[in-house]
């Protein structure tokens, strides 16, 4: 058994060296569970993303107020070490190194599900935003600070009024209508990028269509219960319509994300799909007209849409961790104090009901958006309701085929096959 | 043990410690242990632990992989992602060498007189080769997107965008085009070096028998630099058929993933799909085939050479 282990660890070590020539490997530990009321004191190595945001001097600064109340206390702040710059694969490495930190943030994987801590028994985890939606099989591993609305369509003010269009669109058919309107007043309708762009946008203006006829949906699908030929066949023949129309640039697969980001507030679009974090670009952008945002409608219904919602910035503790009482502290420190809470969410540009902070008008708006809807839906994220991992690159290929000539039913059969062989 | 075949090494020994020639030999060997440790932790270790992983469904957390024989060996030949991989890796080597060489060889040709124009010439055509690909891929997918520099020029001048990045095909020319731009440095400083090796006196001598350029170029400077063609021929066919991080930063492997290459699918599958078992086998499979590959160019070369020579 332990040659068997160190085997495994030097062939993580040197496969990592062989693939990516900046990984670690090799270990497997951490299958084992620290004791729950060990380590009061001491340093957490906590492992969190960073971003042109999420500095490390900002982290530094977020938990000084904790570090001060809890002198026995200090957190190391370890920053991605991946080649891809992801918490995840930087924790895949960490992991098979057996070098797992304490407390992570920012970590979606269901693979490491297995060495996390159940914090279901913990109040304040379980009255966490989206603490439901994070169960799997009645244990709780995420602890979410907010949430990030997805399904968004920012518009450019200025082009609706120029093109006719009074009010923001409630259905797919408004929406489309729009569009010609937007088109035929010299604007691009909609503004779509290669990347991972193309897919996700996919994903923020349909899983209404899907999650409100069905909140359980992304579960069903990630377990392969759902054919998305069938349930998503009409909205992609929708989007197919539209990329013959012009609604939509054929070359938008050349552009990438900051360039769509940067074109729309530049005037070229009059309408982008994206998720609540383009508030924080919003607000830093000169810009001679008003941004507006309106929840992606349904397929064929008025009704208010559900908003699909992921969380942000979940927290998660290893149970290997011999620092579980320090880990639990600090957690609930970054998820429950109320200034740590907001300045995260104003940081990160997540929403959470009851923590409004000010940024600019159009963070109003998606907070109102947030507050006054009908439900909020949990659509991949964390717990149930993600969908095995390569699914999101797998689709975008699929949704990016629709630019290059291939056509929606093929595409999406594809994808229903890449699924079944993939179920979670 | 018997004491005569103990006693038969130590003699041996003792017999390359008497002699100069023994010493020397000595002294060789005991100098290549520090790369032959270093080759074998960072080559042959890494090669034989991704086989055995390549027999296994790790998933890179997994405490205990389970065994799965030779089963990821059978997937390859049946996944359309490792076909489509391969034929596009396919493409970039073969084409890419191709006009790598070209182009490096042509250039060589017409820069390899000494002059200060052709020495400020070379260090401009080697300066691309010293940038790392990932920011050579940044900087022309800036220039090359729907809306980059390029497009803008041209339709500043009056002339519809190219889909350099956005049409498959586009794409994949557009991705060679950067991989020439970025290589052919290198193969210009061997081929120039190569060519400064040719005999003033041949060349002469061809040319008072009547040969022309084009001739003398055949028949007197391609044999005589054909070791440095078949050096600049292996190693850019190696780098090509291991391309990644261009492709990462230029076009992402897409669009649609018309321009993933073996290697950015390997890492794509091991690390983004957790399949470190499958990529692990991938890998085996890509090493074989480069190191095929490059042992059948040298030996052609060297038959074509001995041939030469009869």
């Amino acid at each position: 058994m332990g040659q068997r282990k160190s085997i495994n660890a030097a062939a993580g070590i040197l496969l990592g060296l062989s693939l990516t020539t900046a990984c670690g490997g090799g270990g497997f530990d951490g299958d084992s569970a620290g004791d729950p009321e060990s380590g009061a004191t001491g340093t957490v190595r906590m492992l969190v993303n960073i971003t042109p945001n999420l500095t490390r001097a900002y982290w530094r600064e977020l938990v000084a107020p904790f570090e001060k109340a809890n002198p026995g206390i200090k957190v190391q702040i370890d920053s991605p070490t991946a080649a891809d710059g992801s918490v995840d694969s930087t924790l895949q490495q960490l992991l098979a190194a057996g070098n797992a930190p304490d407390v992570v943030e920012g970590s979606h994987s269901d693979k490491v599900v297995p060495y996390l801590r159940d914090l279901s028994k913990l109040n304040w985890a379980a009255n966490a935003p989206m603490a439901d939606a994070q169960r799997l099989d009645g244990h709780l591993y995420d602890v979410a600070i907010g949430q990030q609305v997805q399904s968004l369509v920012f518009y450019n003010k200025e082009a609706f009024t120029k093109a006719g269009v009074t009010a923001p669109p409630t259905t797919m058919r408004e929406l489309t209508a729009a569009m010609g309107k937007l088109k035929a007043s010299g604007y691009l309708p909609l503004q779509t990028a290669g990347e991972w762009v193309t897919q996700a946008q996919v994903i923020m203006l349909f899983a209404p269509t899907v999650t409100t006829d069905d909140p359980e949906w992304f579960k069903q699908a990630a377990r392969g219960e759902r054919s998305l030929s069938t349930d998503l066949g009409p909205s992609m023949n929708l989007y197919k319509s539209w990329l013959d129309k012009g609604y939509l640039d054929k070359q938008a697969l050349g552009t990438k994300y900051a360039e769509a980001e940067t074109d729309f507030l530049s005037g070229k679009a009059a309408m982008y799909p994206m998720g609540c974090w383009f508030v924080a670009a919003e607000a830093q952008a000169k810009k001679d007209f008003k941004v507006g945002v309106f929840p992606a409608p349904q397929l064929n219904d008025s009704a208010t849409p559900r908003l699909s919602v992921t969380p942000g910035a979940n927290y998660r503790i290893f149970k290997a961790s011999n620092r579980q009482k320090a880990s639990e502290k600090l957690v609930q420190f970054l998820t429950t104090d109320h200034a740590a809470v907001a300045s995260q969410l104003k940081q990160d540009s997540s929403f959470r009901t009851g923590y409004p902070y000010k940024l600019s008008p159009l963070a109003d708006d998606v907070q109102k958006l947030l507050d006054d809807s009908a439900g909020h839906q949990a659509i991949v994220g964390s717990g149930a309701y993600q969908m095995p991992a390569g699914f999101e690159a797998e689709q975008n290929k699929q949704v990016q085929s629709l630019y290059t000539g291939g056509d929606a039913a093929t595409g999406l059969n594809k994808v229903d096959t890449w699924l079944k062989a993939h179920t979670r | 043990m018997s004491l005569s075949t103990t006693a038969r090494p130590v003699r041996a020994l003792r017999d390359l410690f008497a002699t100069a020639r023994g010493r020397d030999r000595l002294t060789g060997l005991v100098m290549t242990v520090p790369a032959v440790v270093l080759f074998a932790i960072m080559m042959i270790v890494p090669l034989v632990l991704s086989g055995y992983l390549s027999l296994t469904d790790w998933d890179g957390y997994t405490a205990h992989p389970a065994m799965v024989g030779l089963d990821h060996y059978r997937s390859l030949l049946h996944d359309p992602e490792v076909r489509q991989a391969a034929w596009i890796t396919g493409v970039l080597a073969v084409v890419g060498t191709i006009a790598v060489n070209a182009v490096g060889l042509a250039l060589a040709l017409a820069i390899s007189a000494p002059s200060r124009t052709n020495t400020l010439l070379r260090t401009v055509f080697f300066y691309p080769y010293v940038i790392s690909a990932l920011i050579i891929g940044f900087l022309w997918s800036a220039l090359l997107s729907t809306n980059g520099a390029v497009n803008s020029a041209l339709r500043a001048a009056g002339h519809a965008g190219l889909p350099f990045l956005s049409q498959p095909g586009w794409a994949l020319a557009s991705l060679i085009g950067v991989v020439v731009w970025s290589g052919f440095g290198f193969t210009l400083v061997l081929y120039i070096a190569g060519l400064h090796t040719v005999p003033a006196s041949l060349l002469e001598a061809a040319r008072i028998d009547g040969a022309g350029r084009s001739r003398i170029l055949r028949s007197v400077t391609l044999p005589m630099i054909a070791p440095v063609v078949t050096v600049n021929v292996v190693l850019t066919l190696v780098t090509l058929l291991r391309s990644y991080d261009l492709v990462l930063s230029l076009t992402g492997g897409g669009p649609a993933g018309s321009t993933e290459t073996a290697a950015y699918l390997i890492l794509a599958q091991s690390f983004q799909d957790n399949a470190l078992g499958y990529g692990s086998a991938q890998s085996m499979v890509l090493t074989v085939v480069t190191g095929i590959a490059a042992l059948a160019i040298t030996f052609l070369r060297r038959r074509a050479d001995e041939r030469a020579g009869a």
